[in-house]
């Protein structure tokens, strides 16, 4: 019986093999356009066969002939029918360049797109799917995403206007080897730029009488008297002074909190901060350790909810928007449409005003910064399956024009948008550029529904009219975000710009952050519950994360930092 | 099932609190289990600003369609019904075909090489090659964008095959395999003829297990088909969800972001009900072939 | 003893029935095993699965170098048994307690209500846990606190997330487990019965010694076929009921997986695949040794 197991084992083995060995001749096919170091980066050698058809730079249509590419985008649901679109239709006509479309539902995006650049089958363009500066390196330098250097120059137009107006985007988007794999999406958002707020309930301050806080101590006493002198009228003691989530980017519970005492950013920054143009953690700072003595104070103190450290963004609206009265006095959050309805009948959405950034002890006021938050560095991405490189980028470029970008974006003109009249008053203050006639968000067969990058510039953003001024979350969000955090952003030294991860940086990097970061919003809770003491405890948190490598992931950092900086 | 005569006339008591304690203990584990059904559905009835705050509790709160409304706006629902039926029917048919014809041998004694094809199978169940291969062989095969390719590539599930298996070898008493070679009787004849009527609660059973797997499928959809023709009601209602999440490049138009997120907070709900309700609709259908021996006894008298 | 080729051609109808199905095991299994190589290849999609470099057991290595590798093993295998063990009885139990009820309209509303909560989707599940476990409002402590006893956080109690887990697991799908063994049942012989009452056995007895060693057969198998698959505890649902509170306990091999190999920036399929494949490997010893142990037992097996 023995014996009759083993060949059969032995058999399934050497089967599989045999398998394996046809595969391998048989599977060729899978590869082709990967052969590493036979593609031709620059688009020099099609150039030529394609160039009696192309048009001159900047002018449509783009071809003479009709050209066809091929496009996988990203499906968000909002369009009705690509085909019969109305913008597709216009733009179309306008480069004379037809598409053929492949579609990939949103959350699964990042799967399918390896898949198909595993099976070899690529289409020309890949847009704005999410692909990481690293990943965007290592296909670049693979030759499959094709560098755009050459083609910027020669047949560029639009693309070259936004370099102008804004060197950041360039700087970003080019690696430390100075290529440039894809073309970028951006719009810039200033509310967006400096998320980590904290909201409370203003008209709880007013009830009792008490000014915006300043310090963390005035915080302190401020939550006190919402807890102790029943703000909401009712009678009863069920304030919640502060709640919050803990993983909710950087308006985790910590994150405003922390940075009375040390510039901490999670996003950008990844929790580290330059001194001096060398890394170093923040969570490993003195003023961190003071941040988690404050946080534990308010914790144990009966003024932060318990339950922040384990629910979800849902129960904490759910508390925000009590039925009845309100509950909640304070929380963190990028705008108050993450943690309440806006446009609910409870209206909790307007009590709501921003704190600005606190003054800790060692007189730290600042908020964390990021200047290209909605930059997108894989705007579109054109592989080497194209045969027309030169049409696809002008394609592409395209849609950073301003006005096929509002086509685009919105739909037609005088139906989905106009341009404001005279009296009309922007985002900003200001006179309005445009007007908003149609809701965005709805499925329609207008517009593309930013299923495209497109740049959208500060000037553009604000210079939207601003309907009902008093209750537009837009111009909420600007005046609170320019008037309380503007002032506090930090010195452009101490932001840590795009880095650029090899693909053996990225591979250790993932591991250790995994590990480490995981560690330390274990520990922000257990601090905060008093499940570790944080002046005992501390020794013993730094020896943790010195075991997991903690030197060997700042100085991957570092590495990378100095070679942007270069 | 109905009752067993001989059953009626001996009730004893010590029967009687059996049955007592029996059926509270149903009683007991439905009201338990009844409650996330009940909460879900009084859900998908109520307004998005009502699910938000959490006033749900058991009872729809301000009682409202929105939720529906907002399923049934798209157009590819019907579609996404009916795809899903055609890859329920058929792929089911297929599956338990193939089921039938694998583990039938593989329960008879007599099938040479049966330990060789039955370590064949299992470890396909512990090892398989991963994601881009399968990719690759569909694409190759041609079953790319096609109705196929949500059928051919699952047309036997290992599971259900052992299932199968099992159910065959202790229901099949080999006294009756005898007596029908006896009569001359061959195996496709003993398996036409007899196996198959008597084995109506497994196939029952995988049968619907089979279908609830074809009629939840997801990701396989989402990976092989592009075209939105094809698609099944999971996928359908995926892109309704997708359609009112938030979505980074949002960020921007805060009003709307509100309003989306809580019509999604709302949808998730009216989105199973509306995906379940076919299928548990089918249960009844499949639950009256779980009827005690029948079969057997007739065939035996 | 016969030669193969006479064994085969007496049993050649059994064989051409098993031929279609062998054919698609060969073609949709066995062939795409190639790609289990990635395991041991840096796999950059571009070069696809032969043109990748091997890098032989790196990836192996690396997850079990890293700093919580004994920790996140445990935390998998502990979970799984515990989710193994207690979801066995349960099913069992119900079948077992549906098929002596005689109401058929009780019956058949017992099953239908008890097999739905299965097709709610586990992001919902999850969102009602959380509700249900609320330490403020959470109908749990509500109930609590009605006996005067102060609320629990539950979830922030690391020793309770297993439990968390696998109640509300039993809880969502003993209705949908139980079917398979209402079939079983359902192929008793009732002449057994008949006997058994004309004997003067009581319910009890004769499900102690008629049903119960019915189904053992279909039992014994899905239990043996679970521990084939102890080490694939589904991830979503652990993901969802994860926090920074519970960690320590939550993270399973699943999970850190996914945060490492496929959410990351630099989508990591070969690592993925790598410790896939370590899981498989002790399933299959897994699945050896308890065919063994039930083969001892002369209890049905695999094989």
């Amino acid at each position: 019986m023995k014996k009759l197991g083993m060949m059969v084992i032995a058999a399934v083995l050497l089967f599989t093999l045999a398998l394996t060995a046809c595969s391998s001749s048989g599977n060729n096919s899978g590869d082709k356009g990967a052969a590493p170091g036979t593609a031709a980066p620059s688009a020099s050698g099609t150039a030529a066969a394609a160039d009696s058809n192309l048009t001159p730079p900047g002018t449509y249509p783009i071809v003479k002939n009709k050209v066809t590419l091929r496009v996988m985008a990203i499906d968000n649901g909002r369009i009705e029918d690509i085909e019969t679109n109305a913008f597709t239709k216009w733009y179309e006509e306008k480069t004379n360049v037809h598409i053929e479309w492949e579609f990939v539902p949103t959350n699964q995006a990042k799967e399918k797109l390896n898949l198909v650049l595993a099976s070899g089958d690529y289409p020309d363009l890949i847009m704005k799917f999410d692909v990481s500066p690293s990943q965007l390196m290592v296909y670049g330098e693979q030759g499959i995403f094709l560098t755009l250097n050459d083609l910027i120059d020669k047949q560029g137009t639009e693309i070259k206007q936004v370099f102008e107006a804004n060197p950041l985007v360039k700087e970003a988007l080019t690696a430390p080897n100075g290529k440039i794999y894809s073309l970028p999406m951006y719009a810039e958002c200033d509310h967006c730029s400096m998320p980590q707020k904290m909201w409370i309930n203003q008209t709880w301050l007013d009830k009792l009488g008490l000014q915006m806080p300043t310090t963390p101590d005035e915080f302190y006493n401020v939550l006190k008297a919402f807890k102790e002198r029943d703000p909401n009228g009712n009678g009863k003691a069920d304030e919640i002074p502060l709640a919050g989530v803990m993983q909710a980017g950087a308006n985790g519970i910590e994150g405003f909190l922390t940075s009375a005492f040390v510039y901490y950013d999670k996003e950008n920054n990844n929790r580290l901060i330059v001194k001096d143009g060398k890394i170093e953690p923040a969570f490993t700072q003195n003023g961190y350790k003071e941040a988690m003595k404050y946080i534990r104070k308010l914790y144990a103190d009966g003024l932060l909810a318990p339950e922040t450290f384990t629910q979800d963004v849902n129960q904490l609206k759910k508390l925000v928007e009590n039925p009845g009265v309100a509950i909640v006095g304070a929380a963190p959050a990028l705008a108050p449409s993450t943690i309440a309805q806006i446009g609910s009948e409870s209206r909790r959405w307007l009590d709501l005003k921003a704190v600005p950034p606190l003054r800790g002890p060692e007189g730290v006021q600042v908020t964390p910064f990021k200047p290209l938050l909605q930059y997108f560095a894989s705007g579109m991405i054109i592989t080497s399956a194209t045969k027309h490189p030169d049409v696809a980028l002008r394609w592409s470029e395209g849609f950073y024009n301003e006005e096929t970008m509002k086509l685009a974006q919105f739909g037609p003109e005088n139906v989905a948008w106009r341009d404001a009249k005279p009296d009309e008053v922007g985002i900003n203050g200001k006179p309005a550029t445009w007007t908003r006639l149609q809701t965005f968000g709805n499925v329609q067969n207008e517009g593309w529904a930013q299923i495209n990058p497109t740049y959208q510039s500060r000037e553009f953003r604000l210079g939207e009219s601003a309907v009902n001024p008093t209750e537009n979350q837009e111009v909420i969000l600007y005046d609170e975000t320019m008037n309380k955090y503007y002032p506090y952003i930090p010195d452009p030294s101490e932001l840590i710009p795009q880095l650029w991860f090899t693909e053996e940086q990225a591979a250790q990097i993932v591991e250790l952050k995994t590990t480490i970061n995981g560690y330390l919003d274990q520990m922000i809770a257990r601090f905060a519950t008093g499940d570790v003491k944080v002046d005992e405890g501390w020794d013993e948190y730094l020896k943790t994360l010195d075991g997991m490598n903690l030197k060997t992931y700042v100085d991957i950092y570092q590495q990378a930092y100095d070679a942007v900086k270069k | 099932m109905r009752a067993d005569h001989a059953r009626k006339v001996r009730l004893m008591d010590s029967d009687k609190a059996f049955d007592l304690v029996n059926h509270l203990f149903l009683l007991l584990l439905v009201l338990v289990v009844l409650y996330p059904l009940i909460y879900i559905l009084s859900s998908s009835f109520s307004s998005k600003d009502a699910v938000v705050s959490g006033e749900v509790w058991l009872w729809p709160v301000d009682l409202s369609l929105e939720g529906y409304k907002a399923v049934f706006r798209n157009k590819m629902i019907m579609t996404g019904y009916a795809n899903s039926f055609f890859y329920m029917f058929v792929g089911t048919a297929l599956n338990i075909v193939m089921t039938i014809l694998a583990a039938y041998p593989l329960s008879r004694k007599d099938f040479y090489l049966r330990n060789f094809y039955m370590f064949l199978v299992m470890f396909t169940m512990i090892f398989d090659g991963g994601l881009i291969p399968r990719y690759i062989l569909v694409k190759d095969l041609g079953l790319l964008d096609t109705r196929w390719a949500l059928i051919i590539p699952a047309a036997l599930g290992v599971w259900q095959l052992i299932i199968a298996r099992t159910y065959f070898r202790s229901t099949i008493p080999n006294e009756l395999l005898e007596a029908a070679q006896i009569d001359g009787c061959n195996d496709f004849k003993f398996l036409g003829k007899i196996v198959v009527p008597l084995s109506a609660p497994i196939i029952a059973v995988i049968g619907l297990f089979y279908a609830v797997g074809h009629w939840n499928q997801f990701f396989n959809a989402l990976i092989y088909l592009k075209n939105k023709d094809l698609y099944p009601l999971q996928l359908v209602l995926n892109t309704i969800l997708v359609q009112n999440e938030v979505t980074t490049d949002m960020l921007a138009d805060v009003t709307e972001m509100s309003q989306r997120q809580g019509l999604a907070d709302l949808l998730k709900y009216s989105l199973i009900v509306v995906a379940s309700a076919p299928v548990l609709a089918i249960y009844p259908f499949v639950q009256r072939h779980f009827v005690k021996g029948v079969m057997i006894g007739s065939l035996k008298g | 003893m016969k030669s193969p080729v006479q064994q085969l051609a007496r049993s050649w109808q059994l064989q051409a029935l098993f031929l279609l199905p062998l054919i698609y095991l060969l073609v949709f299994k066995y062939y795409p095993m190639y790609g289990a190589q990635i395991a041991f290849k840096n796999f950059v999609a571009v070069k696809g699965i032969e043109g990748s470099d091997w890098i032989g057991f790196d990836y192996f290595v690396r997850f079990f170098r890293s700093y919580d590798f004994w920790k996140i093993l445990g935390n998998t295998i502990g979970l799984s048994f515990y989710h193994l063990l207690a979801g066995f009885p349960f099913p069992i139990l119900l079948a077992l307690s549906l098929n002596f009820v005689q109401n058929a309209k009780f019956k058949k509303t017992v099953q239908m209500i008890t097999y739905a909560p299965h097709f709610i989707s586990v992001v919902v599940m999850v969102g009602i846990i959380l509700q249900m476990l609320d330490p403020r409002a959470g109908l749990i402590n509500r109930g609590l606190m009605l006996f005067g006893i102060d609320p629990v956080h539950f979830m922030a109690k690391p020793g309770l997330f297993q439990s968390i887990f696998v109640w509300s697991d039993i809880w969502q799908n003993v209705g949908w487990g139980c079917i398979i063994y209402l079939a079983a049942l359902a192929a008793i012989d009732p002449a057994l019965h008949e006997a058994a009452i004309m004997d003067g056995a009581n319910k009890m007895r004769r499900m102690w010694h008629i049903d119960l060693p019915g189904i053992m057969p279909i039992a014994m198998i899905l239990l043996i076929l679970n521990v084939g698959r102890l080490m694939d505890i589904g991830f979503e649902k652990v993901l969802l009921l994860q926090n920074p509170l519970n960690l320590r306990t939550s993270e399973i091999i699943d999970t850190y997986v996914y945060k490492v190999g496929l959410a990351s920036n630099l989508v990591n399929f070969s690592y993925a695949t790598a410790i896939g494949l370590f899981k498989s490997v002790v399933n299959m010893f897994l699945l050896l040794a308890i065919n063994q142990t039930a083969r001892k037992f002369k209890q049905e097996s695999l094989w």
